[in-house]
């Protein structure tokens, strides 16, 4: 057995957020004049999550709204520290969580290239000899030398999905972003991000479309409350998912 | 297989990683600092005129007031006022600018591991382009008041150096409150201008109330000032007390200021 891709130990991740939303210094500042502190409301977003995936895995993470599915992804992509427990994740990480940030309305198409790409942390040298394929991927030639304030919600859309893709990453992370574009687009996107599962690329994906994960995912984990409840093919995880929804809407339950 | 290997309990907080993640994004710094100058000429028609009309019109205003008042204690006003207002407006706008930049990054770090302090340090990196700039009409008002010239005033980069440092501290300081709490920025107005009045800009040293001395010598502006001013205007080598002070509050503010904005770091993607 390999090395895996992405290795989870027992993580936990705590959040602290001000019980009241204090959001000027003026406020804060008045605040501890008066010698009132300031509570935090303290939570767990993940409690104790261990997870190894394998090179090649195309794992769907399931679970509601605030279940610690965008936690999950923002550790792998090291944007977040784990409060206790270890993170490891081997090779490329491309984060395509909100296509389009890191852009820059004043700057030209091309240019932007270059901004996203250095955002990624490609090397300038390398964005310039791959520039040509971003663009034609994108079929954005005409108008690569306009502002990109010109450019429509579709167009900056697919400019994103081409820069974050142009290099093969080695892991791919996917939030809900499928709909990228029109019709034909959307199908060039699936087509990239089949051949890249060819070649190696693991796969995280994110998605409230049960569907979705049924048709992709090779496997699938089930997230409630930060903690890990199912962990296996996706026949068994999706009814399980299911189960808990039913469970939720049920009138009377206690809910978390 | 060559794949690089992130761990989460190797991830080092140390200063040197930090550096060198910063170094590693230097593509990124470049452009940041370009955009900046870019967006900011492309929006106006003056372009690039503005950094050098800005301090100038300034300067035009403050000798038509105060030339007469202040020519016993300053022969070349005009000069006097000039050195004041490029090292007053260098901070004002650098640590204003970094807090800018930082929040326009800000989505990008809830999604991107990227190493945050690239936004600050890039707002300085405009500001230095811009002070150089800026030397370019200090020649010309040097030469129309007949300044002398002296060798010495090749010596400006030690006080740039300790400017930008000093500046790149507080700008942190200010970018990782600034996430928090939206009123940063017009606070930190009202202290700008308070400071700008409490720094020897447009007036002599000499007429600072005696009994409020103390208030020039806590003040890291005035030394770094000083240290700018005495080369160009005096044509000698900065004193020994203004360069040790400058340097001093320089290294100070940056390390104060680079181990609170790392130790927020992790809140910027929280919140994101």
């Amino acid at each position: 057995m390999t090395e895996p891709q992405i290795s989870l130990e027992d993580v936990w991740l705590r959040y602290r957020v001000p019980e009241e939303r204090i959001n000027s210094l003026k406020a804060y500042l008045i605040r501890r004049a008066r010698g009132e502190g300031v509570t935090l409301r303290e939570g767990w977003a993940l409690r104790g999550v261990s997870l190894a995936v394998q090179q090649g895995e195309v794992l769907g993470i399931l679970g509601r709204n605030g279940a610690g599915k965008t936690t999950l992804l923002k550790l792998v992509s090291r944007v977040l520290l784990p409060t206790r427990g270890r993170v490891r994740v081997r090779g490329l990480v491309a984060p395509l969580l909100g296509l389009g940030a890191g852009f820059h309305d004043d700057l030209t198409g091309r240019e932007n290239i270059f901004l996203a790409s250095a955002i990624l942390g490609f090397p300038r040298k390398h964005v310039a000899a791959r520039l040509e394929r971003i663009v034609a991927f994108a079929e954005l030639a005409p108008f690569i030398d306009r502002p990109l304030r010109t450019y429509s919600t579709g167009m900056r859309a697919r400019l994103g999905f081409a820069v974050a893709t142009d290099v093969r990453p080695d892991i791919l992370i996917l939030d809900e972003i499928l709909a990228v574009g029109d019709e034909s687009f959307q199908k060039k996107c699936r087509q990239r991000i089949a051949e890249f599962r060819q070649q190696g690329t693991t796969v995280l994906l994110v998605s409230h479309q049960v569907a979705m994960v049924q048709a992709l995912c090779s496997r699938a984990i089930l997230l409630e409350q930060g903690e890990l409840l199912a962990d296996g093919p996706p026949g068994e995880v999706i009814p399980r998912y299911h189960q808990l929804l039913a469970q939720l809407a049920q009138p009377g339950t206690p809910q978390g | 297989m060559n794949q690089e290997l992130y761990d989460s309990q190797a991830a080092s907080r140390s200063l040197w990683a930090s550096l060198a993640e910063v170094v590693r994004f230097r593509d990124l710094l470049a452009m940041l600092v370009k955009l900046s100058l870019t967006v900011r000429y492309k929006r106006s028609l003056l372009g690039v005129g503005w950094t050098l009309l800005n301090p100038l019109l300034h300067m035009a205003v403050l000798s038509v007031a105060f030339s007469t008042l202040f020519a016993s204690h300053v022969p070349r006003y005009p000069v006097y006022v000039f050195t004041g207002l490029i090292v007053m407006d260098f901070f004002s706008q650098t640590t204003s600018f970094a807090v800018n930049q930082l929040a326009w990054g800000s989505p990008l770090l809830s999604r991107v591991w990227l190493p945050a302090a690239v936004f600050p340090i890039s707002a300085v990196g405009s500001g230095v382009v811009n002070f150089l700039i800026t030397l370019l009409p200090l020649a010309a008002i040097m030469a129309a008041f007949g300044s002398p010239v002296s060798w010495h005033v090749v010596l400006f980069p030690l006080s740039l150096v300790a400017l930008a440092m000093f500046s790149l501290g507080v700008g942190l300081i200010l970018a990782a409150l600034a996430i928090h709490f939206h009123d940063v920025v017009n606070m930190w107005g009202v202290i700008l201008r308070a400071w700008y009045f409490l720094t020897p800009v447009m007036y002599p040293e000499e007429i600072f109330p005696k009994n409020a001395r103390w208030l020039l010598e806590v003040n890291p502006l005035h030394h770094i000032l000083l240290c700018f001013r005495e080369p160009v205007l005096a044509g000698k080598f900065p004193s020994m007390e203004h360069l040790v002070a400058s340097f001093a509050w320089g290294f100070g503010a940056l390390a104060f200021g680079w181990w609170y904005f790392s130790r927020r770091r992790f809140e910027f993607a929280l919140l994101g």
